[in-house]
């Protein structure tokens, strides 16, 4: 009895007790049942399905069943396994529930969550709803939603679940765990348990779930799954956590393969000979030959070259042999088939020489290229003539080209052999010679049975490599290649994007990549090695084994061997493992030997205690200080190797407890700075690789964040309930005064914020998602909330997920998280209204103002935050920059259109050039600045190094803007990162001390909409239509006045047309020279405007000058060009001395008009009811005089009377006005203040003062003055 | 025959002259030179806010009383009214006259384009509107035969201004179904003031009565119901 037990035992199958899988996205379970099998074999199904037919028959009923014979019914079954059991139930039913063969049909459902009937056939009315193997009947509960909802068909009670894999044994046990998935009550006694659907109403109404057998497994939920957290339970320690197992889709095919891997086995024609394998032979990377995927290449003509005389004396010693030379004989008619490639002729020939005496017939033929009946044309006598027909190839990999020849080679002798009628001579190829074998069991046992003699399979040298582990298998390769993507995709910060675009490129097909040093070229080959041994080791018998690493190792060396001769010269991996050791271990953490079940849970288990022990090291160390580079690097080594196994003790307890260490005094921060202090050293010494190889170091540690952050995040990418537990353990990380850790969990924290996508991505796909802009647009917010409050959606594990994520930082439901619902009404609006046709501004305004929002309310009390508006800037092809939408919270432009990407914004510039531009330390994504109460300058909030200032003017914005976050829009194309634009938001934040990163989570989740939205709309033609009426626009409005207005003018007042030509020459001078986005564009401007207007010391300007004024001005005030004619008293003050001074008379004029015309628009309105005591109209007056020094410089005042500029408009105005870098609005009338704050402040090197000064008692009317402060002009010298 | 009365504001008066040229078939406000500054002076100080508010409507008062004592019947307005900083546009003109004359016609002359945020968002709120582009670089803007199209075209046949509204206003409660038990006793107020033709006596009188009914709202809520019996 205990032996047939154990026999049992030993039964290999249908369960994979005590381990961990994976089950949908909601529970992790203990026992695993490989029960498919029970389906897909007619044994087991057939039994099934009449057990099953005899209930459905019983459970509807007579009159039920009566009913159904008329209207028909559909089974419908989950997953493709069900097929047979489903085709077996309708049989049954037809015969003992008499229907006919038109009234009854079955169906699948595939995938659970892309629901969707396999076949085409709308089924009919009434579904009877069967799941061959459920756990928490979540799978049918979704299913019966689809049919009503999709196929509106009526799915009758019960739901037929075969087999189910279940927590509890009795009906008071595990209620909390199964309540979360609806279950309400359970009949143990009839296999019965009622759930409630969320789907249907409010409440819910209860499916009655009926099963056959139920098989015993534990159910964990995914948050709190003590096998992923053994720290959880009491006592547990991070060394207990296991392996967590995927499976397919459905749930019930596993991602493993069950034992350990299987490599051909070690016969007489293996492993016999010596050879030298060499780094330089081997090529590492990701290649593919004849659709098959590869990692190891070995270039067999370097490979034969080398071995040469072993290779002859093999072939030599194998002519020798008994066994083949029975078969094979010089004297024969020999035929040697090949494949025509350029690395196997050599062996070939020698092959042919030393064998045959060069007298076999050699075809080298082209199986992909060449045509199949043209082998028969030319080369079917030959073949059908030959006695011994022989395939000779350098390597066997895949056995494709093999079996193209080998199919050439039976078409064409059995179709001679019917043709001539004659008895058959042969139907295959004879044997096989290789000069490498590196192919699977399952190739090379082909191979072998194809051939007429299955001993006759030769090769000089056998390496055990991967190929493929199943038909039609996707390499694991590009799977990974697909996960890089797909992290890359979801990776919110651009330093990771590049983190993982650099792991995806690793893995191109293209990028066969030759190593770029000996060191790594040996690593290479040991790699190769240490997978050649595993499987040879996992091959023999007693493969089992339960020890540590280094025992395994040592047992490994002992029990295998590759025969190569090559003399290692480094022998030390630079990470505390021996350098085989660790690629042993790098090779045992990647597929395929991470598929095999055993092998997995074994290293998974080895990573853990390396990795622990590691931490213990390293906390010594760096207590003691002796903290070193190789301890940091062995570090990443095993962290690395961790999240390959993706190991939870990544966010564990302990390691978190490791990172506070890392950034103590003694841990990173002292290898930066010994590494910096080497650096000075060999600078001197002027040893430039050193330096070179220092400075990689201190790259790599100060990137440490990125690089843990990666891990933590490949980490999260297949297990949501991480999110929730990764974001509790975040907030035990204290990181006050440690800018080091404050970064690493700023990447953390917010690229944690994926989950939050994930959930958008769940919402949208609910039917009622697409009803929700029915409503008004306004009332789109209050339907999400509503959609969120529903059953369905706060029953659903994804919701719990976000709740306990959303906990962490907010006690509100997620419905009540404004922020949330801020951020989903914009997901629903961006992909619906940005398709809309509204113009471009419409859409870019709407979609700023609905950002804004996302700033507003990052503070729930939305009160600590005012003032916000925001900015975005658009780099087109050429990566020039244009300001394009700018608007406070007063709908006005807040940035200096002229003026915010001057060299006092140098960051703005930094920004949109990106790393490329040398400047920035790392891919920068998002950028919080404050401006600290009373201090200068903007800071970085979240930086590395405390009270860093970035390189942007105070005058940015508005003194009360406190707060500015910087977004950069970014596209990372052929693994370049190329900027889009950048986007800004300012506000003024009440507390300091806000340093809530929720705000930036949220604009990065929407990143990649905007950048699609900028690229969509504002790199097209629309944009370049825009950008000319743009300057079109500036070119009218720069004049201020209109250039209609100014041709109107010079026809009242002709004697001013030089003043307007010259104004349009500035302007055209100023516009074309670009419009100040460029550098040097300053320089080039003043360039120009000195060629034609600089008088070198002509002293054109006398005392007289002032006559001229006072009539210019008169003129203004008169004439109806400049609205209409206003009365006006123009006094003015003659200057104390004569003077004659050096300015072109055309520029004075000109300035002169402006600031006369301005002052005309600005006057006071004397109209009947408007009056003020003791003013009766208006006044301007005038005065110049000249001050001594070098240069001199004249000051012309020109004063008017008009209202008080700070009465009801911008209190700021006259500051403004005043501010160097501040200008006035472009899109004012009076924006002719802007060209001329241009001529004077940027091009004449002088200044302008704006005063006021009260004239009445109320403070109505005041006299507004400027004083313009012109430097003496002088011969112009270009610096 | 009573034809238009338009009252055209513009900035600049030898635009206004052109304007005033183009429309020479129907009577134009301002009158003349002194009449001209003096309307733009309170339409100038009315957008100006750096004049105390209490001379600002003074000034807006002004105007609306000039507006119903000329018997305007369509506004001519200009986009870009101000020549100061932050003075308020042609636009916020026609938003502060729509509470007394949203039954008349506004033209809008403008050199700014039409779907500028500013311009999208608030021309909705006038009731009866036409943009017309005056273009960038339009030095040809006001040639008679753009003028035709685009804005004589555009003039609807004249109709006595306040019997209008007044007519209109009943229509569309009685449409909306508000004061549906009133109805004819509307409907004698409406065939009596129809019998006068124009604005008279009667008319007012009639327009106080409904002024009564309507008290129970408030001008938003009437504005808006009146609105829903448009759709």
């Amino acid at each position: 009895m205990i032996e047939l037990l154990k026999a049992l035992d030993k039964l290999p199958g249908y369960k994979i007790a005590d381990s961990h899988f994976r089950i949908g996205s909601k529970i992790h379970i203990s026992d695993f049942y490989y029960a498919k099998r029970f389906f897909q074999n007619s044994f087991f199904a057939s039994r099934f399905a009449y057990l099953l037919s005899r209930h459905i028959i019983r459970d509807l009923g007579e009159e039920k069943l009566a009913e159904l014979r008329q209207q028909g019914l559909t089974l419908v079954g989950y997953g493709i396994y069900s097929e047979l059991l489903l085709s077996l139930t309708e049989k049954f039913l037809r015969k003992l529930a008499s229907f006919t063969d038109d009234k009854i049909n079955h169906n699948h459902i595939t995938d659970a969550d892309a629901l969707e009937l396999v076949k085409a056939k709308h089924p009919y009315s009434s579904v009877v709803l069967i799941v061959p193997i459920s756990s928490t009947f979540t799978t049918s509960i979704k299913a019966e939603e689809l049919l009503k909802q999709k196929y509106t068909c009526k799915v009758l009670s019960p739901h037929y679940n075969i087999l189910t894999v279940s927590s509890s044994y009795s009906e008071k046990e595990n209620r909390d765990i199964e309540e979360e998935f609806g279950w309400i009550n359970k009949d143990i006694p009839n296999k019965t348990i009622f759930v409630n659907a969320f789907f249907e109403t409010e409440v819910g109404s209860v499916k009655a779930q009926k099963y056959f057998l139920r098989l015993p497994s534990v159910w964990k939920k995914i948050e709190k799954c003590s096998d992923c957290f053994p720290q959880l339970m009491t006592g547990g320690t991070e060394s207990q956590e296991k392996p967590l197992f995927e499976t397919d889709r459905t749930s019930v095919t596993p991602n493993i393969i069950f034992a350990y891997p299987k490599s051909i086995g070690v016969d007489e024609t293996t492993s016999v000979y010596d050879f030298e394998l060499t780094p330089a032979m081997v090529e590492y990377g990701h290649h593919r030959r004849n659709h098959n995927h590869f990692l190891y290449s070995i270039d067999t003509e370097a490979f034969l070259l080398r071995n040469f005389p072993q290779v002859k004396k093999w072939l030599e010693e194998l002519k020798g042999k008994k066994v083949f030379t029975d078969q094979f004989k010089e004297s024969q008619n020999i035929l040697i088939v090949s494949s025509c490639h350029y690395s196997n002729a050599s062996f070939i020939n020698l092959v042919n020489e030393v064998l045959f005496a060069s007298s076999a017939n050699i075809i080298h033929y082209d199986p992909s290229n060449d045509y199949i009946q043209n082998f028969d044309m030319i080369y079917g006598q030959e073949v059908y003539m030959a006695d011994k027909i022989l395939f000779v190839d350098d390597s066997l990999k895949s056995g494709a080209t093999f079996h193209k020849i080998d199919e050439f080679v039976r078409h064409t002798l059995s179709s001679r052999n019917t043709k001539n009628n004659l008895e058959a001579r042969r139907h295959r190829i004879d044997a096989c010679l290789f000069l490498l074998n590196k192919s699977q069991p399952f190739t090379y046992n082909t191979i072998r049975e194809t051939i007429s003699d299955q001993r006759n399979v030769y090769a000089f040298a056998t390496i055990h490599l991967y190929t493929a582990l199943s038909y039609d298998e996707i390499s694991p390769l590009i799977l990974e290649q697909r996960k890089y993507q797909q992290l890359m995709d979801e990776a919110l910060l651009d330093s990771l994007k590049m983190h993982f675009q650099g792991q995806r490129s690793k893995l191109n097909t293209k990028n066969r990549k030759l190593a770029q040093d000996k060191m790594s070229e040996e690593r290479h080959l040991l790699m190769l090695e240490a997978t050649h041994k595993l499987y040879q080791y996992f091959s023999s018998e007693e493969a089992f084994f339960d020890g540590t690493f280094n025992a395994f190792v040592t047992d490994l060396q002992a029990k295998t061997r590759i025969p190569n001769t090559y003399k290692y010269e480094n022998d030390s991996a630079g990470s505390g493992l021996g350098l085989f050791e660790s690629c042993l271990l790098k090779v045992l953490t990647q597929p395929p030997f991470t598929q095999y079940e055993p092998v997995r849970k074994m290293v998974f288990q080895w990573m853990l205690d390396l990795l622990i022990s590691h931490i213990d090291v390293i906390s010594t160390k760096i207590t003691e200080k002796k903290f070193t580079y190789e301890n940091y690097q062995q570090l990443k080594f095993l962290m690395r190797r961790a999240g390959l196994l993706n190991a939870n003790i990544l966010i564990s307890p302990v390691f978190f407890q490791l990172l506070h260490k890392l950034y103590e005094p003694g841990g990173i921060p002292l290898l930066i700075s010994q590494a910096r202090e080497d650096i000075v050293t060999y600078k001197e010494k002027n040893v430039q690789t050193a330096v070179a190889v220092l400075q990689e170091k201190i790259r790599s540690l100060e990137e440490f964040g990125i690089f843990y952050a990666a891990q933590v995040k490949e980490l999260l990418l297949l297990n949501e309930g991480k999110f929730v537990y990764l974001s509790q353990q975040l907030s035990t990380l204290s990181i006050k005064d440690n800018m080091g850790l404050q970064r690493l969990r700023t990447l953390i924290f917010i690229e944690n914020a994926w989950l939050v996508h994930r959930f958008f991505e769940f919402v949208s796909r609910q039917s009622d998602w697409q009803g929700l802009h029915v409503e008004k647009e306004d009332a789109v917010g209050e339907a999400i909330v509503q959609l969120l409050k529903s059953p369905r959606i706060k029953n659903h594990q994804k919701y719990r997920t976000l709740s306990g994520y959303l906990a962490s930082t907010s006690p509100k439901a997620p419905e009540e998280n404004s922020l949330l619902v801020t951020y989903l009404t914009i997901k629903e609006w961006m992909t619906r209204e940005l398709q809309e046709k509204a113009t471009l501004s419409e859409k870019t305004r709407d979609l700023f103002l609905r950002l804004n929002q996302l700033v507003k309310f990052a503070d729930d009390t939305d009160k600590n935050v005012s003032m916000i508006g925001s900015f975005l800037i658009v780099r087109d092809k050429q990566g020039m920059a244009y300001l394009i939408y700018d608007k406070n919270n007063e709908g006005e432009g807040e940035l200096d259109p002229y003026e915010w990407d001057n060299a006092n914004n140098r960051l703005l510039t930094q920004l949109l050039e990106g790393k490329n531009s040398g400047d920035l330390p790392y891919y920068e994504t998002v950028l919080e600045l404050e401006r600290p109460t009373g201090q200068q300058g903007w800071r970085e909030l979240h930086a590395v190094e405390q009270n860093r200032y970035v390189e942007l003017s105070n005058e940015f914005l508005d003194r009360k803007l406190n707060r500015l976050i910087l977004m950069r829009l970014t596209r990372i194309e052929n693994g370049v990162e190329k900027c889009r634009g950048l986007v800004g938001f300012y506000f003024r934040i009440q507390v300091q001390q806000d340093t809530d990163l929720t705000r930036l989570q949220y604009l990065l989740l929407l990143r990649q909409d905007i950048t699609d939205f900028v690229e969509k709309n504002h790199q097209n033609n629309l944009f370049n239509e825009w950008l000319i009426a743009e300057n079109t626009k500036r070119l009218v409005l720069l004049a201020g006045h209109g250039k209609e207005m100014m041709q109107n003018l010079i026809t009242k007042l002709p004697e001013y047309s030089q003043i307007v030509i010259n104004q349009e020459h500035l302007q055209n001078i100023v516009l074309l020279s670009s419009n100040l986005t460029l550098a040097g564009a300053e320089d080039q401007i003043k360039e120009k405007f000195h060629h034609f207007y600089n008088v070198g010391n002509t002293k054109e300007i006398t005392q007289d000058y002032l006559r001229d004024l006072k009539e210019m001005t008169d003129k203004i005030y008169n004439t109806p060009s400049v609205e209409n004619s206003v009365y006006c008293d123009v006094v003015w003050e003659s200057p104390e001395e004569p003077f004659q001074f050096a300015f072109n008379r055309n520029i004075l004029d000109l300035i002169c008009l402006e600031l006369i015309i301005n002052a005309k628009k600005n006057r006071w309105h004397f109209v009947e009811g408007n009056e003020v005591d003791g003013f009766e109209h208006n006044e301007v007056r005038l005065s110049m005089k000249v001050m001594p020094g070098t240069p001199r410089k004249l000051h012309l005042s020109i004063a008017n009377t008009g209202p008080n500029i700070e009465i009801g408009g911008d209190p700021n105005t006259l500051a403004n006005l005043n501010s160097k870098s501040r200008n006035v609005k472009h899109d004012y009338t009076t924006s002719g203040t802007a060209l001329i704050k241009i001529l004077i402040r940027k091009i004449l090197d002088s200044e302008i003062q704006f005063t006021s000064k009260k004239l009445d008692k109320n403070d109505e009317l005041h006299e507004f003055t400027v004083l313009v402060i012109l430097k003496e002009m002088s011969e112009y010298e270009n610096t | 025959m009573k034809t238009h009365n338009i009252l055209v504001i513009e900035n600049q008066k030898s635009q206004f002259d052109k304007i005033a040229a183009r429309l020479g078939e129907y009577t134009v406000f301002p009158e003349d030179e002194k009449d001209f500054s003096r309307v733009m002076g309170w339409v100038h100080v009315f957008l100006n806010k750096r004049y105390k508010h209490d001379r600002r409507t003074r000034m807006f008062a002004k105007l609306v009383e000039y507006i119903i004592d000329k018997r305007i019947s369509l506004f001519v307005i200009d986009y870009k009214l101000t020549g100061c900083h932050d003075g308020q546009s042609g636009l916020s003109l026609a938003i502060n006259l729509q509470s007394n004359f949203s039954h008349i016609l506004t033209i809008f002359l403008s050199r700014t384009v039409r779907n500028e945020p500013e311009i999208v968002d608030n021309l909705s709120s006038i009731l009866k509107h036409e943009w017309v582009d005056k273009g960038y670089a339009g030095m040809s803007i006001l040639e008679a035969s753009y003028f035709e199209r685009n804005v004589l075209a555009k003039i609807p046949p004249y109709k006595d201004p306040l019997l209008q509204m007044y007519l209109d206003k009943i229509d569309q409660l009685l449409k909306f179904g508000v004061y549906l038990e009133r109805k004819e006793e509307f409907e004698q107020l409406k065939n009596r003031a129809q019998q006068q033709g124009e604005f008279t006596e009667a008319a007012r009188q009639a327009i106080d009565e409904l002024r009564k009914v309507e008290k129970g709202f408030t001008d938003a809520e009437i504005k808006t119901l009146l609105n829903r019996a448009l759709l």
